[in-house]
Parts: structure tokens; C-alpha cells; sequence
């Protein structure tokens, strides 16, 4: 009865927003707005109550709802992940109706959000390959048209779609792959029937490669993935999205980039026994994390910080997948995407937020005050991430307590403190120490849910975090010496990746020229 | 030998100078000044200028046609409005232009010719090292700032790999062997391009104006903000760069890398391609534009009382506003609900000040930009809950930065964000669908946790002579001869969230900022007894049962704060609290008025203004100046019972009290310079918004906290964004020029005017139009130059039905 109540209840969230997108292409311009924001303050409130009826009864193992391709598996995560989706959706969607008042395409652009929620929520909770992968070409398809609707992001929006098409392509080649050595198409079966991938694989009967279907498919999945989540070097099209309003970085931040890891959740079977896959994909996210935050903290624009920090926070979701702590990765996606989604929203803020760093706080270049000294960082930061790779190691995903203790130490050195009084400090450490708490607590447990064991032997995870620890110190040892200026010019340009691209596309249009 | 380089460079900088007056000092957006775009180009017509803005920048300087046409059908322009304007334009005949070299850039004429992107790479490169340098506040990895913008350049880029992608080989080498000092730099580069003479300021000018909005920042550290020499910088960083761009393409298309060979061949070639297009078209619109404003004028003035009227100002209560066209309407409806007499002031009250807040240690000036403060004013408060205050603001900021920090470590970033990453659902949620609730609960729990700090100001870097200066020009410039029992000196401020431009919509007169510190100031030195006491000997008597009293104006919520109330006699505050009735009354009246003229959201309950005064999704929290077209200096009986719809700067003015002319001769040089301003930068914006507007909010980036982008990378966005001009399909300005109209007599205006170069070339220019009432034979009269003037007779004005209140504009345009 209560499984019922749940299904009923997850029905009704994905359903309330298409069902009012529907009803948006008859009715009249003005209706639009209220028809879509209702149906996905419907999703929500239905999405929370599935969210904490799961909860309630732990549903842990899925519930398959069979139809044939529309078949449906809902459990505790698919659930939560759903929640995080409408949420994000709903509020997305309201702040736009707002800040889209003097746009003419408002409603148009309304319905385009909606319809890349919806998307993004079918892909949650489908059982079937088709489906999925029809929702995540939609995904791109309706970001293409998304970013359309102004004329001035033609060329962005090609730069986009172009990325989009080739993740979809591997996709695409990689499900065919699986289909036809498996002959399943849900993803529920695939645990079963994985072994058939070892085969070689062959092209029309020839041999060609001495690998087998299995290693292949993944291959061509960590590249869909790595161009789908805006990893480093692939993260152009993220950057071009900006031309486009800010609530809609808001939703892709959010809820686009990191489908990918729902994607990699459904397609473990398959991933989890090659090792050459895993670990080109841990390398690739390594890289794309340090890239991503080196890049974030040289840009001057509140944007530009927000694009390369997701490309960083992608990379480590990413190196969390391909460690097998599926669970740990979801969390950071809900995580993440609500933060990303806050930052983006009120990026606004930033003039008013310099102004009162620079009335209350010092400005960065007059530092005055306690200096934090490169010996305290060095010993917390390196204490910081002991500690965390050392619970990581114990199968647990406590990340956060490396930046509770390195930023401890970064406080101390914050040159406004000596004029806070003891009483609101601690108050604001046991505060922060509670929330540490808290979500320690919640990843902890989502961690537990889901858990594969890859093939690879190394701990891919604990390795990339004290290795981020040993860049971080690294790069605070040398911060004055011309290798720190080198770096910093480096990531500056974001890596030369435009560069790249634009020395390549001109190269190629003057040998065009020349033929 | 070093007396010619030391000319030369002397030179230089001359020409800098002159080249950069194509553009105006950028203001950064925490504090935003409305300037005038083309203040460069005032000392010419102002069609004329329009005309050198199109050439130079491809700008419109008028509506198009088909707007002006729509006018003309809705009968917004008059068959005889026209008329009057095209006799006005044949008579004035064209002004002589100057003549100056048309030249391009070396890296234009390559894209030209070879359809390269040399003008664009070039682009790209000094947007990213102008945000690197510029930026302070954001970029958490920051080399250690050098001096100036070009060590900073030449330090960081020899590291810099991006040009080899484009074919520069030796770049590091080349940076390596460029001279310490920017000056030496550009003359070189100057010199290897064989550009000399006359020359030089035309070819300056072409760079100056590929990224207008950078190079209009970097004017204003330049000339307001003390960093001389960081044009020299920008320009000689971005000729290196041509240089060493162009020296690529000559080389793969001419095979000779010397562009003193190269650039003959380059020039040929343009002219030749040149002579193919030339083709001006001749455009009306300025006779169009004139006609526009011909008709507001009649409007306007038909609906003014000519006649005198005795000054009667015996009120108990008189209130002080800033001449800020949004006090207009207010002004209005409170004069309606009692015998109140209202003033029209500048908002600083003639008190320039640099005032620290509590706990801040960032001054900022509190007057026109035209004045520079010499009085730093503290905030001060001898309570201990300031130090309870202090600290909570310093937590606050403190905590912001570790964010921020450790956001950027690659050992904190991923465990911050899943930490704290849940935690943002609540803000989510509460910010977007309960706005006001979630303020009011915010607000409450920071007064728990920091207490309320009773502040006051600290006046003693104010001798007493000073104050009683002060104390005479204020009450002088505002016309006070009778003295109430309560007076109330009111500014004002804005309240918007997450809003970029909020600063645009605070008191201009206050540079940008909230009008409230001035008013305190003002009320406190003329509440003081020294102070009066010493009036008395300059004729002025302030009766002891007077009262000043500040206030502050928030514009977006229409809603009043009074300071200081709590302390004062019976009588006093029976009057007060009066006001404070009536105040809330007439605000209430006002916003319901004003929330039908702003777009509107299907979540009814959040259109209100006090939802949206702290709403983060609001785009256009309220209108702002939008809709100004005149500025009135005349006594308030004048224009008293006339509906001016929110579009008129009020200064009170009464030319009998002012023998001298000492007054009017304030007036013409600061406010009403400081209205052109604000009116040009809103014609601008809204005729032109790519290249003088920021564009829609909606893509808006903020670079550090100067200045906006567009999208991921491109220029300074200048000028105003859509939302304050415009809603979806419809303008909200009008874009016409300032219309003057003072009262006092001609001769007094012309004896400013001829003293005045600054201001009468503005008339005779046509950038405003001065319309003065002679007192004596209540007539208007409308000055052509100074000592040139013409009687105007407005017909009388028949009211359309169709008209809506409160200055929307009643005619629609198709949006681009």
C-alpha cells in the first residue's frame, strides 16, 4: 500500500510538468508562466513527499514498474535525485518569470527550461536504453534551442550543440555496442548478462583490435561523459553557454552537467570491470579538478569563476564514479547542484558583496594583520587531507572534514577577525561544525546505498585527494617564485583551450582556402 | 638629446589626451555616475556630434524614423511642432566640422583586406589582462599587484603562450625587449609604424575606441582616481600586441615582416576599396527629434502658472526633497494630504563630505562628482552594541572570504560544496517564493544577534565658520525665508537585490549613494545653537521652535525613515507624527500608481514594491529616473497643481531673494549640469543601447565590482541596461533632451551664461534647451545662445484622453 502511495507520488512529479508544458502549447501567452509554474510547484511538492515517504520505508532495492520501454525503476536515490531535479526546476523557472520581465521571448524561454527539467527527470528514473539516451539527446537539442531564442548566441549555441552531438554519438555507438553483445535493453538486466561483453570486438566480422566489446563501449562512454559533464578540455561548450540568460547557466549548472553521472550510475555493469576505461577516466577528472579550480581562482568575472569551479567540481564527481563510490557522486551532484544553482542565481550580488568586503574586510592586496604563515598551511592543509583520505580508504565519504580543518586554518588568517568577539566566533564554528556534521552524516549514508567495486586495485579517491593536497601546498610553496606566475598566466587563459581551437579552425579554413 | 625626449613624451601624453576625449570617464558600478557619453564632443553642435559618434562608433543619435513617424500619427508630434523645428534647422545651418584624418589601425586594415581576426585577438587579450589588473575583489589567485598596469603586463606576460597559438614565435624575447616605461614603449612602437605628426591622435583614437567601454574605465582611474598614466599603459600594452599580430599576417601575405614597408601597400589598398562605398545618407532625424521636444515643451510649459504669485509660505511643516525626478510625485500627493510646503534641493544639501561608516574603513564621498570632499565625516557610536555591530559585520565578511578561499584551494573546494552544498535549498526556496518574509526574518535575527547601534556623526573635523558657511549656502540655495516649526531635510536611496545597477537608482547629488548621511549631516549643523546664533549676524533668523529634521526617502517602496525623532518637545512630535501619517499615506497612493507602469510577474502577491525591494529575481525594481525632460527652477507655486508625471527636476528658485545672482549662477553650474548629465545618459542609452546602454541585465557578467560583461568575455558594458529604460515592447523614456525652464530674469541668465563657457555651450549647442520666465513680463523665452533670445508662446494644451499618468510613455515602438 505505502509502495503504492510512493509510486503514485514519484508518478506525479515527473508527470505534473509535462503535462503542463502540454497544455501551455493551447493556451494563451500570459497563462503560460502561471500553467508551468504551477505544474512544477505540483512536481515538487509531490517530489518531496515521494522523497520522504522513500526515506521513510528505506527503499533501498528499486521498484520496477514494467512497460515495456516506458518501464520505470524508483527507489530511495532515483527519488531524491528527482526531488533535487523538480526543486531545482521549480525555482529556476519562478526566478525566470521574474528576471525575464523585459525579454520577449519569456515565455518561450519558460517553456524551454521546463523542458529540460523534464528531460533530465525522465533520465532518472527510466529502466530502458532508448529512453535514456532519447532524454539525453533531447538534452542537448533543447539547450541548442534554449540558447536560440536570441540571436546574438547563434554562433555559441552551434559551439554548444556541436559538443553535445559527439557525446551523443559515443553514447549512442556505446549502447549499440552493449545492445548487441547483451541483447538487453534495460538497464536492470545489465548485471546479469555483463559477462557477454568480453567478447572480442569486431567490425562487420573483422577482428581489428585485439580489445574486447566490453572495453571498447566503455571507452566510448567516459568520452560521452567527460564531454557531457564539461570536463577539462571539453569544457569550451560550458563557456559558451554564458551568452545565454543567467537563469539558464543556473539550470545546467545544476542539472545538465551532471547527468552524466546518473548515466554512469545505470552503465556500472559495463564500466566497472575495465580498467583501462576507469582509469583514463580518473586521470581525465583528476586533471579537469585541478585545472578547473586553478582556472576558477585566477578569473576577475563572477561568471567565468562559476564555469571553471563547475568544471573542477565536475572533475571530482567524476573521479568519485570512477572509484566506484557511485553513492558519494550523487551526493556531490545534489550538492553541488544546489550550490551552483544559488551562486549563479544571485550573481548579481557581486558589486555589493566587493563593496562590503572592502568596507568591513580588507581588500586582498592590503592584508594586514596575522599573515598566514606557508608552514601552518602546509601542516593543516596536509592534516586536512590525512584525515579525509584516510576515512575515504575506510569505504565512508567524508571529504568535508579536509575543509573544515584547511579552512580552519585559512580563518585564522582572514584579516578581519581580530575585530570579531569570541562569543559570535564560536558560535559560528559550532554552527559550521553542526552543518559539517549533518551533511557528513547524509553523504555518508547515500554512500552506503550504492557502492560498486571497480576492478581497478589503486584507491583511486584517497590518491587524488592527498594529490590535490600536495598541488595545493606545492603551488603556496612556490606562490612567489616565476613557475607560480607562469601558472597562474596559464590558467588565466583557461589552458589555451580557445587558443587551441581557434589555431585549429583557422589552419583548417586556409587549407580549405587553398584547395 | 633628452629635452626632445622628454617633449616628445610630453607630446604624447598630450595626444592621449586628446584622442581619449571621444570618450567619457566610466564610473565604476558601486558607485554609478550618470554621464554624458559624448561630453567630448560638446563643444560642437550636438546633431553635428551625433553625426561624429556615427562615424566613429557606428552609433544612432536619434530614434529611427518609423518611431518618430508612429509619434506623428498618435499626433504626438504636431503638424506645427514640425514645422517650427524645420524653420529652426534651416536658419541654424550646419556648423563648420572639424577636419580630422580618417585612419584605421594597422590590424584593421589586414581583417579588412585578408578577412583576418587581428582586431579581435587583440581584443581578447587587453579584455583579459584589463580584468586581471583591474580586478580586486574577485580573483582569489592574484600575483603580487606591481605599480603600474604595464609592469603588471610585462611581468606576467612572457609567461604567456596564447600568442604563439597565433603564430608569434619570439614572444617572450619580445616582451623581454620592450622599455621599462610605457611612455618610451608607445613612442617605439609609434615610431616603428611610421606614424607621426598629426597623425598620432587619429591612429590613438582608433584604438581607443575598439574596446570604448575598458578605455572609458581606465579613463576614470586616469583622471578621478589618482592612477596617472595607465592610458599610456593600455595603449602602448595593445600597439605591442598589433605589432606583433600584424608582423604574422605581413608576413604570410607580403612576405615582409617591416610594417613601416607594409602599411603604404595596406592604405592603398583600403582607398581603393574605400571609394566604392562612400555614400552618405542625409536623415531628418534631428528635425524629427527637435519637433519631439517642441511638443513636450509646449506641453509643458502651457500647463506651468506664468502669473506670480506672492510668496505665502506659512506652513508649520516644510519638507525639503532632492530635485531628483522621482521626488516630484511625491512632493505632490503629500502636498495634497496637508499644508505641508515642499522644497527642491540637491540631495547633498550643499554638504560634501567623506563618510566613513561604523565599522567600515572604506570612506566614500558623499557629493557630486563635480566636488571633491575636503571634510571626512565618521560615523561614530559610543554604545557597546557597536562593538556588538562591528563584529557581526566583520564575521560576516570574514566568513564570505573563507568561502571564498577555500573555494579556490584544490584541499577545500570539493569538501566545502558538500558541506555546504544542501544547505543552500533553504535560501533557494526562500529567496525566490517569499522575498519580503524572508528579509523581514533575516533582518529581525541579525538586530538578535548585532543589537541596533544608535549612531551619530562626528563633525569635528568642521570648524564653526565652516559649519556656518554650509548652514548659509543650504538655506539660502533652498529659498528658506520663513521657518517652520518642523523642517524636514529628505534624501534618498534605493533599496534592490542582487541587482548590479542598484547603485544607479541610489541619489546622484550624493555620488551614487543613499541620500540619508547627508541629510543628517545638513540637520545636525543647522540644529546646532553656535551655528544659528552666528546666522543671525548674516540676516538669517532661525526661530528657536525650529526643528530640522532628517529623513531619507526609500524610492523603490515609496516608504520614509525619520532619524532622530525620539528626543524632541510635545509640539514637535505631534507634528511629526502628522507627517509620518500622511507620508505613509501619500507613499501607499504612489505605489499603487507606480506598480501598474512596471512589468509585471504571474506571482501577483511579488509585484508589490516592497516584495520587490528585496526580491533577487527582480530585474526592474523600479524605474528609476526614466522618463526625465526637464529641469525647473522656479518657486514650487509655479508648477504646484500640475501633474509633471515624475519627469522634472524641481530646484526651488526664487530670483527676488537672490540679488546677486549668486544662486542662480550655483544652480546653472552644478545641478543643472549635473541633470544634463543624467538626461543624456539616458537619451543615449535609450537611442543607442548597443553601443552606449549595457544591454539586457539578463546576460550581464560582473567583472571584479567596477563594471559589467556581456556573456563569458567582451568590452565594459557603458550606459544603462534595457530593464531601466524599456519594458518588453514598450519605452519607458522618452528620449528627449533636457528642457531648462528657469525663472529669473533674461539678463541675470545671460550674465551666468557669459561667465559660464562650460554652460553656454551647452545651450548654443543645443545639448539643452533653456527656456527662462521672465518675471517681470510673464512671458517665456527661449535662449538661442547667450544674449540670443526668442519668445515662445505654448498654445494651450488640450488634454488627450488616452493619456496615462506618471510619465509612461504613451507611445509604443517596436523593439529592435
Amino acid at each position: 500500500m505505502n509502495t503504492e502511495f510512493f509510486i503514485a507520488n514519484e508518478l506525479a512529479a515527473l508527470l505534473a510538468p509535462l503535462i503542463a508544458l502540454a497544455v501551455t502549447l493551447l493556451a494563451g501567452e500570459k497563462r503560460k508562466a502561471t500553467l508551468l509554474l504551477f505544474g512544477h510547484l505540483v512536481a515538487l511538492i509531490f517530489a518531496l513527499s515521494g522523497a520522504a515517504l522513500a526515506m521513510s520505508q528505506s527503499l533501498i532495492s528499486p521498484v520496477l514498474l514494467e512497460q515495456g520501454f516506458l518501464t520505470l525503476r524508483l527507489d530511495l536515490i532515483t527519488s531524491c535525485l528527482l526531488a533535487g531535479i523538480t526543486l531545482i526546476a521549480a525555482v529556476v523557472l519562478a526566478f525566470s518569470e521574474r528576471y525575464l520581465g523585459g525579454e520577449r521571448h519569456r515565455y518561450k524561454f519558460l517553456c524551454c527550461l521546463s523542458f529540460l527539467s523534464s528531460c533530465a527527470a525522465c533520465l532518472v528514473v527510466t529502466d530502458n536504453l532508448i529512453v535514456a539516451f532519447v532524454c539525453w539527446h533531447l538534452l542537448s537539442l533543447g539547450l541548442w534551442r534554449t540558447m536560440q531564442l536570441q540571436d546574438h548566441c547563434r554562433g555559441s549555441a552551434a559551439v554548444v550543440l556541436r559538443h553535445h552531438l559527439l557525446s551523443d554519438l559515443a553514447l549512442f555507438l556505446a549502447m549499440m555496442l552493449v545492445f548487441q553483445s547483451t541483447d538487453t535493453l534495460a538497464f536492470s538486466q545489465l548485471p546479469k548478462v555483463v559477462s557477454s561483453l568480453n567478447s572480442n570486438f569486431d567490425l562487420f566480422g573483422l577482428s581489428l583490435l585485439p580489445v574486447s566489446q566490453g572495453t571498447v563501449a566503455s571507452l566510448l562512454l567516459i568520452l560521452s561523459f567527460t564531454i557531457k559533464s564539461a570536463l577539462f578540455p571539453f569544457h569550451r561548450w560550458l563557456l559558451a553557454t554564458l551568452d545565454a540568460p543567467t537563469p539558464l547557466s543556473g539550470l545546467l549548472h545544476a542539472g545538465v552537467v551532471n547527468i552524466s553521472a546518473i548515466m554512469a550510475w545505470r552503465m556500472m555493469p559495463v564500466l566497472q570491470d575495465n580498467v583501462l576505461a576507469l582509469a583514463a577516466w580518473g586521470c581525465i577528472s583528476g586533471l579537469s579538478a585541478v585545472v578547473g579550480t586553478l582556472g576558477m581562482s585566477a578569473q576577475p568575472d563572477v561568471k567565468r569563476k562559476l564555469v571553471y569551479s563547475t568544471v573542477g567540481q565536475m572533475g571530482f564527481m567524476s573521479l568519485q564514479c570512477a572509484s566506484g563510490a557511485i553513492g558519494a557522486a550523487l551526493f556531490h551532484l545534489l550538492a553541488h547542484g544546489v550550490f551552483k544553482c544559488h551562486m549563479f542565481l544571485q550573481s548579481g550580488s557581486a558589486v555589493a558583496e566587493g563593496l562590503n568586503k572592502r568596507k568591513y574586510g580588507y581588500s586582498i592586496d592590503q592584508q594586514s594583520g596575522k599573515r598566514l604563515s606557508s608552514k601552518t598551511f602546509v601542516v593543516t592543509t596536509a592534516l586536512g587531507v590525512c584525515a579525509a583520505a584516510y576515512i575515504l580508504c575506510l569505504n565512508s565519504s567524508w571529504t568535508g572534514l579536509s575543509a573544515i580543518i584547511t579552512g580552519s586554518a585559512i580563518f585564522c588568517a582572514v584579516p578581519a577577525l581580530s575585530r570579531i568577539d569570541f562569543k559570535s566566533l564560536s558560535l559560528f564554528w559550532s554552527a559550521a561544525l553542526a552543518i559539517a556534521l549533518l551533511s557528513g552524516f547524509a553523504s555518508s549514508k547515500f554512500e552506503s546505498l550504492i557502492h560498486f567495486v571497480p576492478a581497478i586495485s589503486v584507491p583511486i579517491l584517497p590518491l587524488c585527494l592527498s594529490l590535490f593536497g600536495i598541488v595545493a601546498i606545492g603551488l603556496r610553496l612556490v606562490q612567489r617564485s616565476g613557475l607560480a606566475k607562469a601558472l597562474y598566466v596559464h590558467s588565466l587563459n583557461g589552458f589555451y583551450t580557445d587558443e587551441i581551437a581557434f589555431a585549429a579552425q583557422s589552419r583548417f579554413s586556409t587549407k580549405k582556402n587553398s584547395l | 638629446m633628452k629635452d626632445t625626449k622628454s617633449a616628445q613624451t610630453l607630446n604624447l601624453s598630450d595626444a592621449i589626451l586628446k584622442a581619449s576625449n571621444c570618450i567619457n570617464s566610466l564610473y565604476p558600478l558601486t558607485n554609478f555616475i550618470a554621464c554624458n557619453a559624448l561630453k567630448g564632443y560638446e563643444d560642437i553642435s550636438f546633431a553635428s556630434a551625433m553625426r561624429r559618434s556615427n562615424e566613429l562608433f557606428g552609433a544612432k543619435g536619434f530614434l529611427a524614423l518609423s518611431d518618430y513617424r508612429t509619434m506623428y500619427e498618435s499626433g504626438r508630434i504636431a503638424p506645427s511642432d514640425l514645422e517650427e523645428a524645420f524653420h529652426r534647422n534651416q536658419s541654424g545651418g550646419n556648423q563648420g566640422q572639424e577636419y580630422e584624418i580618417r585612419q584605421l589601425s594597422v590590424a584593421e586594415m589586414f581583417d579588412r583586406i585578408s578577412g583576418s581576426q587581428v582586431v579581435t585577438a587583440i581584443n581578447k587579450q587587453m579584455m583579459k589582462w584589463c580584468g586581471a589588473y583591474l580586478d580586486r575583489t574577485q580573483a582569489q589567485w592574484k600575483p603580487d599587484a606591481p605599480q603600474s598596469f604595464y609592469s603588471f603586463w610585462k611581468e606576467l606576460a612572457r609567461h604567456d603562450l596564447s600568442m604563439w597559438w597565433h603564430g608569434v614565435k619570439n614572444w617572450s624575447q619580445s616582451v623581454d625587449s620592450l622599455p621599462e616605461r610605457s611612455q618610451e614603449t608607445l613612442a617605439m612602437l609609434l615610431h616603428e609604424l611610421e606614424i607621426q605628426g598629426e597623425h598620432i591622435v587619429p591612429y590613438l583614437r582608433r584604438h581607443i575606441i575598439q574596446l570604448p567601454g575598458f578605455a572609458s574605465h581606465l579613463k576614470w582611474r586616469e583622471t578621478e582616481n589618482g592612477e596617472i598614466g595607465i592610458l599610456t599603459d593600455y595603449l602602448a600594452i595593445r600597439l605591442h600586441y598589433e605589432k606583433m599580430l600584424t608582423k604574422v599576417s605581413a608576413a604570410r601575405q607580403f612576405k615582409c615582416a617591416d610594417l613601416g614597408l607594409v602599411r603604404p601597400l595596406l592604405e592603398s589598398e583600403i582607398n581603393q576599396q574605400k571609394s566604392e562605398n562612400q555614400e552618405e545618407q542625409e536623415d531628418y532625424g534631428s528635425v524629427w527629434q527637435d519637433a519631439f521636444e517642441l511638443n513636450y515643451r509646449n506641453r509643458l510649459l502651457s500647463a506651468l502658472r506664468v502669473e506670480s504669485v506672492p510668496a505665502t509660505d506659512n506652513a508649520c511643516c516644510q519638507m525639503v526633497f532632492c530635485i531628483d525626478v522621482r521626488s516630484e510625485p511625491i512632493r505632490r500627493r503629500l502636498e495634497e494630504l496637508g499644508p505641508y510646503s515642499t522644497y527642491g534641493f540637491a540631495g547633498f544639501f550643499g554638504m560634501p563630505m567623506r563618510l566613513t561608516e561604523l565599522g567600515s574603513v572604506l570612506p566614500f564621498d558623499l557629493c557630486p562628482v563635480l566636488l571633491k570632499p575636503e571634510k571626512d565625516v565618521i560615523e561614530t557610536s559610543n554604545t557597546a552594541d557597536a562593538a556588538r555591530w562591528t563584529s557581526w559585520q566583520a564575521l560576516k565578511v570574514s566568513a564570505l572570504q573563507l568561502k571564498k578561499k577555500l573555494k579556490c584551494n584544490l584541499a577545500g573546494a570539493f569538501g566545502l560544496v558538500e558541506l555546504l552544498g544542501l544547505c543552500s535549498v533553504l535560501p533557494l526556496l526562500a529567496k525566490t517564493f517569499l522575498p519580503a518574509k524572508i528579509n523581514r526574518i533575516w533582518q529581525r535575527t541579525e538586530l538578535k544577534i548585532a543589537g541596533q547601534a544608535s549612531s551619530k556623526l562626528d563633525l569635528s573635523s568642521f570648524s564653526l565658520d565652516e559649519k556656518v558657511a554650509l548652514a548659509e549656502g543650504a538655506v539660502k540655495g533652498i529659498g528658506l525665508t520663513h521657518f517652520g516649526k518642523v523642517i524636514v531635510l529628505c534624501g534618498h536611496k534605493s533599496s534592490s537585490a542582487n541587482n548590479p545597477f542598484a547603485s544607479s537608482l541610489d541619489c546622484g547629488a550624493c555620488g551614487g549613494n543613499g541620500g540619508g548621511f547627508s541629510a543628517r549631516l545638513a540637520a545636525e549643523i543647522l540644529n546646532e545653537e553656535n551655528v544659528r546664533e552666528c546666522l543671525l549676524s548674516k540676516g538669517i533668523q532661525i526661530p528657536g521652535d525650529t526643528v530640522f529634521i532628517a529623513a531619507e526617502h526609500d524610492t523603490t517602496t515609496d516608504q520614509f525613515l525619520l532619524f532622530d525623532t525620539e528626543s524632541l518637545g510635545d509640539e514637535h512630535a505631534l507634528i511629526v507624527e502628522k507627517l509620518r501619517q500622511d507620508l505613509i499615506c501619500a507613499g501607499k497612493e504612489l505605489r499603487k500608481v507606480r506598480v501598474q507602469t512596471l512589468p509585471e510577474s504571474c506571482l501577483t502577491l511579488l509585484n508589490d514594491p516592497l516584495e520587490r525591494a528585496c526580491d533577487w529575481a527582480q530585474i526592474a525594481p523600479e524605474w528609476g529616473l526614466a522618463g526625465n525632460a526637464a529641469f525647473i527652477a522656479a518657486p514650487r507655486s509655479m508648477s504646484k497643481d500640475t501633474d509633471l508625471e515624475g519627469r522634472v527636476f524641481l530646484h526651488s528658485y526664487e530670483y527676488s531673494c537672490d540679488s546677486d545672482g549668486k544662486v542662480l549662477e550655483l544652480i546653472m553650474t552644478a545641478p543643472l549640469v549635473v541633470a544634463q548629465w543624467i538626461n543624456m545618459q539616458y537619451y543615449l542609452s535609450t537611442v543607442d543601447n548597443a553601443n552606449f546602454g549595457s544591454g539586457s541585465k539578463v546576460l550581464h557578467n560582473v567583472i571584479g565590482d567596477f563594471g559589467v560583461m556581456q556573456g563569458a568575455l567582451s568590452d565594459l558594458r557603458v550606459g544603462l541596461p534595457l530593464q531601466s529604460i524599456m519594458t518588453a515592447d514598450m519605452l519607458r523614456h522618452e528620449p528627449m533632451r533636457l528642457l531648462a525652464v528657469i525663472r529669473a530674469p533674461l539678463s541675470a541668465i545671460d550674465d551666468v551664461l557669459s561667465k559660464h563657457p562650460e554652460v553656454r555651450q551647452l545651450v548654443s549647442n543645443q545639448w539643452i534647451r533653456l527656456v527662462a520666465l521672465d518675471p517681470t513680463k510673464a512671458a517665456f523665452y527661449e535662449a538661442e545662445d547667450c544674449g540670443k533670445w526668442r519668445q515662445v508662446n505654448p498654445a494651450p494644451y488640450v488634454e488627450k484622453k488616452n493619456e496615462v499618468t506618471d510619465g509612461s510613455a504613451n507611445v509604443c515602438f517596436a523593439k529592435e
